[in-house]
């Protein structure tokens, strides 16, 4: 009953906060008694961290907090480098090491802004969060609230991996108030705000998001459960969720959940959840969501758990689909585990889950692809030999725009002076010590860390008009598959259209470049085969997508086997656009005839190469060889032509 | 003979303990023995959470060597892997002084098994001292006692930063698995059983395998390798996968790591472990399997999906 009226207590400290956001409030309170880590995906300003920060204070444990910046090093997230020199023989052994720092002894630490850490910075920090030690010994750590802009508002940093995010068992999405379809929550907060002595500012704040709490929140004097009694002990509610017992059918029941939910996201093309879900850390969960209902014993309605442990396992897009198996779920409404290992991924008997993806698919498929839907190739692309065309990408591509460059983030690749003490722990550990001992002008080197930036942008343009059929779609689909890993080598964004008379952009997010490079692999094994051709429509899209990335000098390849017999069959405003925006055309016949007149054109003109592109004769037993890009002579009047321009 | 039976009999309890502490993942724990047992190197890829490391960890605590853990990253020093620096300073006649430095052997250089989790992370500088080492065994001009390296890494999705590890590397391990997540198999048991387990508190989170093997057992083990017969039928299979996958599959120097060292030398010891560990005194036709332990990034994607089919054509 003590538990009871705690949990209670949490609750209304944490609506005392925000308005709103039940689900986020619930996760968090999930991961402090099931003692995991939770992480809020949100927009900025939605109240992540003022909820974070309310738990934090109800709980009254002892908390850290760290707000990661770009520049984030690993020296701030593990403590102080310490370099320890100890006699040894007839030298000394040198050591650099990191001193504990706050979050040594934290049982709650408040990570802010995950996306803004460089990508690698994160990972001995996550390491922490599972293993719960670090270098120096055990920590305190009992759980982790993270904070994570969406991707779409991740602007300049690399996206978390998933692998990493993975560590944080609970997961949920928030969503501000202000666009919201259903205005009754913003009013709320409006009322909220706009009531009278509301923004007093505390004098002793500890952490500016603490004004936050009290702006959206109510003060102390006015909430008199937190005032009166204190924080509350999440030991106690701990050991309590630890004794709870999850019955055989619950645990079949959480199990069959799982798998639908890995079926759901592998429909989709996507990773199915991991064994984290079905391990120790996802019953954990299930085991704080019957406490929290007040439960001795695990039972069907706590399947609900899951929904606040999907966020970042499942795509973004599945999450309605997925919310709603697990609500069937916990209504009693899916087959046990047994029936579906009897069946298998046939799922028989219960047409209703694919019933209700669907629309989820469907959106999906609006979302990340404009095209048609397609029957595979019976065969994986074998990808073609594109050096050539690279060596002509790299050109332009590799020196301007991917060459490594200096970033915090980066691996140490070479040698660079040291500029401010902070980068110690990067130094080399004997000039370190010599240093110490009689500085000098230049001082010790230290290991300059690099990474590659953002490669160019690249766009693939495919012809997939009826004669396009057979061997050639085949062709089409080495070269693509080879284009596509080559880039995926230089982390260049990859745009991708197909074309017939229409033009059918790939977007990814709404956008035409992405870095999805398995995803365009996928849709490169493509057998399609109809329409017209015209090549006005796709030069297009593509021209404008580059017109909006705002930079000079993109590339364009166009894959086709025919001249366009619908619109311009010049392309004359496509041409002038290109030469204007100082994009390179190259062009790929993939036709065994003539080489049509306008591909080599549009190539020389823009600075391109023109390719023929060939099953390469003679590999022994395969039916046919590696696919390869021929380049081709320019043809006289291309050059009198760049002669005149 | 008897110290040969003692000492499967105690790679026997290796298995078990694999058992004991982790559910499903039957192949991986097999490849695990088997690399212990003939001193390979071993990398396992898989999914956040599908308990690579935690395999990686109880086979070399089970196998009763000196081990060294470590999880790389980006800030990872390379003294972190080898032992610290130590500094050597004297005067010299005539003025100035000499300066040396030298490694301290530690971590890698001292242990026998050393598990390397999330290799893929680990900044170039450091990986590739690391790599030499794994390949040449010497650190400096001093042998280092490692038998076998198990390393882990998560599968190298496009979108994010990780520079994938070149297939040149990835040849430094011998055997090479994929680790799938369970929820994802189509067998649906060894899920069923890590829930219950789970569920139960069964799973021994917080603790740590016994070493119920020792480095004697293990080269009694090894030397007994040298005494399983080869026989002519499963060296001609051997080669015969060697010629489906170059004439079939388009394998060749471009796309493909089919060395000499790996696939003639190395195979011929695998196959005998493979075979040894089964109780049998000749490597048959049924030991081949293992082959596909060692084409998993050694040649294309698309050839490695179809190597079982190979395998049994060969055979």
């Amino acid at each position: 009953m003590a538990a009871e009226s705690d949990i209670a207590r949490l609750r209304s400290a944490l609506d005392a906060a925000i308005v709103g956001h039940d689900d986020a409030k619930t996760a968090l309170l999930l991961a402090l008694v099931a003692r995991e880590h939770a992480l809020l995906i949100g927009p900025s300003g939605c109240g992540k961290s003022a909820l974070a920060e309310a738990l934090l204070a109800a709980s009254g444990a002892r908390a850290a907090r760290l707000a990661f910046h770009r520049d984030t090093r690993a020296a701030e997230l593990l403590g102080e480098v310490a370099l320890e020199r100890a006699p040894h023989g007839r030298g000394e052994r040198l050591k650099l090491r990191a001193l504990p720092n706050a979050l040594a002894r934290a049982e709650l630490w408040l990570l802010s802004d995950l996306e803004r850490a460089p990508g690698e910075a994160l990972a001995p920090l996550l390491r922490m969060l599972s293993e719960r030690e670090s270098a120096a010994g055990p920590l305190a750590l009992a759980s982790a609230v993270a904070t994570l802009l969406p991707r779409a508002q991740a602007t300049y940093a690399d996206p978390p991996e998933p692998a990493q995010l993975d560590r944080f068992a609970l997961q949920v999405r928030m969503r501000g108030h202000a666009l919201a379809a259903d205005a009754t929550l913003a009013e709320a907060l409006l009322a909220r705000a706009s009531a009278t002595g509301a923004n007093k500012t505390g004098r002793d704040s500890p952490h500016p998001d603490a004004q936050l709490v009290k702006f959206l929140g109510s003060d102390p004097v006015r909430d008199p459960v937190r005032a009166v009694r204190g924080p509350v002990r999440a030991d106690p509610l701990r050991a309590h969720a630890r004794a709870i017992a999850i019955p055989e059918l619950v645990q079949s029941e959480w199990l069959a959940l799982w798998r639908r939910i890995a079926q759901l996201a592998e429909s989709a093309g996507a990773p199915p959840p991991s064994d984290r879900v079905v391990s120790a850390a996802g019953l954990a969960v299930l085991r704080a969501h019957a406490m929290l209902g007040a439960r001795s014993e695990a039972a069907q309605a706590d399947l609900r758990a899951a929904r606040f442990m999907l966020a970042a396992r499942v795509p973004e897009s599945l999450q309605r689909a997925a919310e709603q198996l697990i609500e069937r779920a916990a209504a009693g409404e899916l087959a046990p585990a047994s029936s579906v290992a009897r069946a298998g991924r046939a799922l028989p008997g219960d047409a209703s889950p694919r019933a209700a993806d669907a629309p989820a698919r469907a959106r999906e498929a609006e979302r990340t692809a404009q095209l048609s839907p397609i029957a595979p190739l019976p065969h994986r692309p074998q990808p073609a030999d594109v050096a050539l065309l690279v060596r002509a990408l790299a050109g332009s591509i590799d020196r301007a725009k991917a060459e490594r460059a200096a970033d915090p983030g980066g691996s140490p690749r070479r040698r660079a002076p040291l500029r401010t003490l902070a980068d110690a722990g990067d130094a080399d550990a004997s000039e370190l010590a010599l240093f110490a001992d009689a500085s000098w002008p230049s001082g010790p080197a230290l290991l300059r860390r690099e990474r590659r930036s953002e490669g160019g942008a690249l766009v693939i343009l495919r012809d997939v008009s009826a004669s396009m059929e057979g061997a050639r779609t085949r062709l089409a689909a080495d070269v693509v598959a080879g284009i596509v890993r080559a880039a995926a080598k230089r982390r260049m964004r990859v745009g991708y259209v197909e074309f017939h008379h229409e033009a059918e952009p790939l977007l990814v997010d709404g956008a035409l470049f992405h870095r999805r490079y398995r995803t365009l692999l996928l849709r490169a094994r493509l057998a399609r085969a109809e329409g017209r051709t015209s090549y006005q429509a796709p030069l297009r899209v593509a021209l404008s997508a580059l017109r909006a990335l705002g930079e000079q000098g993109g590339h364009l390849v166009l894959l086709s086997d025919g001249v366009p017999v619908v619109g311009d069959p010049r392309v004359a405003r496509e041409r002038a656009e290109a030469s204007e925006l100082g994009a390179h055309i190259h062009t790929v016949f993939l036709g065994s005839e003539e080489l049509p007149a306008l591909l080599a054109e549009l190539a020389a003109e823009t600075g391109g190469i023109c390719f023929r592109a060939l099953h390469a004769r003679g590999s022994a037993a395969s039916a046919q060889g590696r696919a390869q890009l021929v380049p081709l002579r320019r043809e006289p009047h291309v050059a009198r032509l760049r002669a005149l321009r | 003979m008897q110290r040969a039976e003692a000492a499967r009999e105690q790679l026997r309890a290796v298995a078990a303990q694999l058992d004991a502490f982790v559910v499903g993942h039957a192949e991986a724990k097999r490849a695990l023995l088997l690399a212990l047992l003939c001193r390979e190197h071993i990398y396992l890829e898989g999914p956040p959470g599908a308990a690579k490391t935690r395999m990686a960890e109880v086979a070399a605590r089970a196998a009763g060597l000196r081990f060294f853990f470590y999880q790389l990253h980006r800030d990872t020093r390379l003294a972190e892997l080898v032992g610290d620096a130590v500094l050597e300073r004297e005067p010299l006649a005539g003025g100035g002084e000499r300066i040396a430095q030298r490694t301290l052997p530690g971590g890698i250089a001292t242990a026998e098994v050393c598990v390397l989790d999330d290799i893929s992370r680990a900044p170039g500088e450091a990986l590739n001292v690391l790599l030499r080492l794994l390949q040449e065994r010497m650190l400096g001009d001093a042998q280092i006692p490692l038998l076998t390296a198990i390393a882990t890494s998560n599968p190298q999705r496009d979108e994010y930063y990780n520079e994938p590890l070149d297939p040149a590397n990835l040849d430094r391990f011998a055997l090479q698995l994929r680790v799938p997540g369970l929820l994802g198999a189509e067998d649906l048991a060894p899920a069923r059983e890590l829930v219950e387990r789970a569920s139960a508190g069964s799973l021994a989170l917080d603790a740590h395998a016994r070493a119920v093997c020792d480095r004697a057992a293990l080269d009694a083990a090894y030397a007994a390798l040298g005494g399983v017969d080869f026989p002519r039928a499963p060296r001609e299979a051997l080669l015969e996968v060697l010629r489906i996958l170059r004439a079939e599959y388009g394998c060749d120097e471009t796309n493909s790591l089919l060395t000499d060292r790996t696939f003639l030398v190395k195979a011929v010891s695998l196959l005998r472990g493979h075979a040894w560990l089964a109780g049998r005194a000749a490597v048959g036709v049924e030991d081949l399997s293992v082959l596909r332990w060692l084409t998993t990034f050694r040649v294309p994607e698309e050839a490695h999906e179809k190597i079982d089919e190979v395998i049994a054509r060969a055979t």
